[in-house]
């Protein structure tokens, strides 16, 4: 009986050593995409301004090293100055203390209101797909900004985060933030 | 015999003291032999070990043994992980009934009273046989009831305090006996502020969130727990009612729980350290059971019943997400309640036992019965209710005195239903539907079988067993933004019950001096339930965020845990007043998905591999027949203990890797007789460097947010 188990045993130690060693066989991504904001003409950069009734440029360039997954877009009042750890040195001395609204992301469809204290704060959300099999893409594109709400208010100009969000097609995401000013024209 | 399993027992409980029962030292005695006779791999410590180990949840608390860690969250919330398994995945069995708590969430804690907890075994591996589903991975039994000793009474009092998040805590007890009726009470009350961390800010994504005064903002909380239990004991049978109930209202950190934080008053949150403030989560728990023995010459039958309740309640300022109105509508009823959960569970078991000549004979039965309610103005998983039962016989066989070969069949049947739901806002133009009604069969057999054999100084064990899981409400239908992690999840209807098999083994030294235990296992799922996420974002159903879905993926795990313990004391003649104990333990596992989107990756919360090194002095001091001072020093303790954890590569997304690290903490205390009071004072330093790290399997490690600082514990026992 004892010899059965010791057998048994060393079977088991065994086939777990062995396991162990060809535990590498294959590699998988552990490494974040990332959003490369030093382009040529980069947009937006911080501290931009932009006005409604006009477009903001996107130009940002997204790389992963296995293979990237889609992006999505959101633009959020930052009337109270919260702060974003992406964001520049120097930004810092608006630190907030405030978390996630880029993931409170509002209505679906392309240019919504939000309601500010005494105005209509501007939001958008939008997500869109990159090419499968990319480990580069270079979003090149512009997001309109209306001058009034659906309701026909005007949108309240002033200070707005804008959040960009890449994944990978492993399900890793990265995220980036910019501070803008979206003001209405005079 | 009895001498070897007695200094076995003695290794194992170091500073055994004498427990409220006076025969505490024969129940050790036992629990030993036990676990070196069943084949399973298990491990059993007491009340004194919680206590000495004590951190800030249960499962923080057993931590230190081989193969448990916690899954922790903030300061005083923990969920056990039995070799890199948690969350539904480990049974947790309080006096014979399965706790049953809210499932959705992987922040809850457990709602146990560790105080009250007189004895714990892990079990490291599948055990469906005896527990039905959930037992995939493990089962942490809890004990809570002992039977005073005849025609006494015995109190005790514990208090704690906590530096690092300013805890106060005590709790009390009295227990008795008359001829055969017994009762006991305790409560227990603690109040903590938030906790402190080594840190001035922690990165929230791709928020900088700074951390006045180091203090992890809004997780302070408190709780309140009570039981009551009486009964009788006869010659031939055991009846024991009881009533429970753990209460606990404590705050989320301010900047990790998905709210529109925009309009927090951080100046509100910093004032105090010590209030609640939304976010919030308050939870009750009440259990009320019944455990009946009998037994005679040819049969022991065990039957427990019990109901439990559970309300979970989490609380946010209202937040519009995606669709729902820019302000809270005036009709809505409670406005503040983000998730609400009710849950009752009705569960009866029955157990027979029948030695025969060589052989012990098992048979069981067990039924269960859930109706869980939801509330609130967010939605993540549908109301639901489930039954199931299940049968099961087992067989011990003695095959001499020292072999036994172990081996037993369950079959069980489950339903879940759950309810259909539809968003009380319109999103473009209609009510989504979020829940369709649902209602699944599931029915699955486990098994188990092993021997044990005892050598000399030599103890084999091997095991080999079957376990599963049915599919919770979570799994099947959640359909809703969790905003603990910015994930949208979306349940799978089709997903089967996830079994899991398991081969381990045991081989235990053990001598005067030394004692060594090597125990490898390898296990494999079929089917393992993994909430993936996808590359891709909703934006109609999940506000923008990113999609993770539930998937069956196979699975093989694999890893161990060694000990190595060194024990000098009275039975040599230059300890013959100390007693010195040096153990070195390390344990490991690993997990590969075998298929599926994460092929070739581990599985989520993987713990680190560890190397412990734990030293313990104490002196005894020694007292002639004739001192009859009343007050008397009994004994003098000095511990130390250093962990050694490892780097995780081995991260699915969307974790992040974590480096390794060592912490080390040290131990003083004494004990002391005052008539026949008997007083224990210890104190403990843990995270002595005051090191910056991050525990990978903490709730919080996704956001940057490192394990706690430097704190010191001061606890007093009083024991009559």
């Amino acid at each position: 009986m004892k010899k059965l188990l010791t057998i048994i045993a060393s079977a088991l130690i065994m086939s777990v050593i062995t396991s162990c060693d060809n535990d590498d066989d294959k590699t998988i991504d552990t490494e974040k995409p990332q959003i490369n904001a030093s382009i040529d003409g980069a947009s937006p950069a911080n501290a931009a301004t932009f006005y409604f009734g006009e477009e903001i440029p996107v130009k940002l360039l997204l790389t992963d090293n296995a293979e990237l997954g889609s992006f999505s877009v959101n633009i959020h009042n930052n009337f109270d100055h919260h702060s974003h750890s992406t964001e520049e040195e120097g930004e810092e001395h608006h630190d907030h203390e405030e978390g996630e609204e880029h993931h409170d992301h509002e209505e679906g469809e392309e240019h919504h209101h939000h309601d500010g204290e005494d105005g209509d704060a501007f939001q958008f959300t939008q997500d869109y797909t990159i090419p499968a099999g990319s480990t580069q893409f270079l979003i090149d594109t512009k997001i309109s900004l209306p001058v009034k709400s659906d309701d026909g208010d005007e949108y309240e100009g002033g200070d707005y985060h804008f959040m960009i969000t890449v994944t990978d097609k492993a399900g890793f995401s990265t995220f980036k933030a910019f501070e803008i000013k979206i003001l209405q024209k005079e | 015999m009895y001498a070897l399993a007695l200094c076995i027992c003695l290794c194992i409980n170091t500073y055994a003291q004498t427990d409220v029962e006076h025969d505490a030292i024969t129940i050790e005695d036992n629990a030993t032999k036990k676990k070196l006779h069943t084949p399973k791999v298990v491990e059993n410590v007491d009340n004194g070990f919680i206590m000495r180990n004590l951190g800030g949840s249960l499962s923080e608390s057993l931590e230190k043994i081989p193969g448990l860690s916690s899954i922790s969250i903030g300061s005083s919330q923990g969920k056990p992980v039995v070799r890199g398994l948690g969350f539904n995945r480990v049974a947790v069995i309080q006096d014979n009934i399965r706790h049953e708590a809210q499932q959705w969430g992987s922040d809850h804690g457990l709602e146990v009273d560790q105080y009250s907890i007189v004895e714990v075994e892990v079990i490291k591996g599948p055990s469906s046989l005896e527990y039905g589903s959930d037992a995939v991975g493990g089962v942490l039994r809890l004990n809570t009831s002992k039977i005073p000793a005849k025609h006494s009474i015995h109190g005790s009092v514990c208090l704690t305090t906590k530096s690092s998040n300013g805890f106060f805590g005590g709790s009390a007890a009295v227990s008795g006996r008359r001829e055969k009726f017994f009762f006991s009470v305790r409560a227990t009350a603690e109040d903590y502020a938030d906790y402190k961390v080594p840190t001035d800010y922690v990165n929230i994504y791709s928020y900088k969130v700074r951390l006045p005064d180091h203090r992890l903002r809004n997780t302070a909380g408190k709780e309140y727990d009570f039981a009551l239990s009486g009964g009788i004991a006869g010659k031939s049978s055991k009846l024991r009612l009881s009533l429970s109930n753990v209460n606990s209202h404590g705050g989320l950190f301010a900047n990790a729980h998905g709210l529109e934080p925009r309009r927090i008053d951080e100046k509100a949150h910093d004032r105090s350290s010590r209030d609640i403030m939304m976010p919030s989560y308050s939870v009750n728990h009440l259990k009320a059971a019944l455990q009946y023995d009998t037994w005679n010459a040819v049969a022991m039958l065990t039957v427990n019943a019990a109901y439990q309740h559970n309300l979970r309640e989490e609380l946010s300022e209202y937040v519009s997400h995606g669709y729902m109105p820019l302000h809270c509508p005036e009709t809505m009823q409670n406005p503040d309640t983000e998730y609400l959960y009710d849950k009752d569970a009705f569960s009866l078991n029955a157990t027979a036992t029948m030695p025969l000549q060589k052989i012990d004979l098992k048979i069981g039965a067990s039924a269960e019965y859930q109706d869980n309610e939801i509330g609130g103005r967010c939605f993540i998983i549908p109301a639901f209710r489930s039954i199931s039962a299940g049968t099961f016989t087992s067989a011990e066989y003695r095959v001499s005195g020292s072999t036994v070969l172990q081996a037993g069949v369950r079959y069980d049947v489950g339903n879940i239903k759950t309810e259909k739901y539809q968003d009380w806002f319109i999103s473009e133009g209609e009510y989504a539907i979020r829940a369709e009604d649902l209602d699944k069969w599931f029915n699955d057999f486990s098994f188990s079988c092993g021997a044990s054999t005892r050598h000399g100084k030599w103890n084999y064990k091997v095991n080999i067993a079957k376990g599963f899981r049915m599919p919770i409400a979570k799994e099947l239908a959640a359909n809703g933004v969790n905003y603990h992690n910015f994930s949208y999840e979306i349940g799978n209807p089709n997903l089967k019950s996830e079994t899991s098999y398991q081969a381990d083994c045991q081989i235990d030294y053990l001598s005067r001096l030394l004692t060594v235990s090597v125990s490898p296992f390898a296990g494999y799922f079929a089917n393992y339930i993994f909430l993936n996420p996808t590359p891709r974002f909703d934006r109609l159903y999940g506000n923008g965020n990113q999609i993770y879905n539930y998937q069956q993926c196979k699975v093989l795990r694999y890893g161990g845990e060694a000990e190595v313990r060194f024990v000098a004391d009275n039975r040599y003649a230059m300890f013959h007043n100390s007693k010195i104990e040096l153990a070195l333990n390390g344990e490991f596992v690993k997990a590969r998905q075998l298929d599926g989107d994460k092929k070739g990756y581990s599985l989520p919360f993987a713990p680190p591999a560890t190397i412990g090194f734990d030293a313990n002095y104490a002196y005894r001091v020694k007292h002639g027949d004739d001192d009859h001072k009343k007050f008397k020093m009994e004994e003098y303790n000095a511990g130390f203990y250093a962990k050694q954890a490892s780097k995780v590569t081995d991260i699915v997304p969307p974790e992040n890797p974590t480096d390794g690290y060592h912490l080390l903490s040290v131990s003083i205390g004494c004990t002391a007789k005052i008539s026949n009071t008997e007083l224990q004072l210890s104190s403990k330093i843990n995270n002595l460097l005051n090191t910056v790290y991050f525990d990978h399997t903490s709730y919080y490690r996704l956001i940057n947010v490192p394990g706690q600082g430097r704190c010191v514990i001061i606890s007093l026992t009083a024991k009559f």
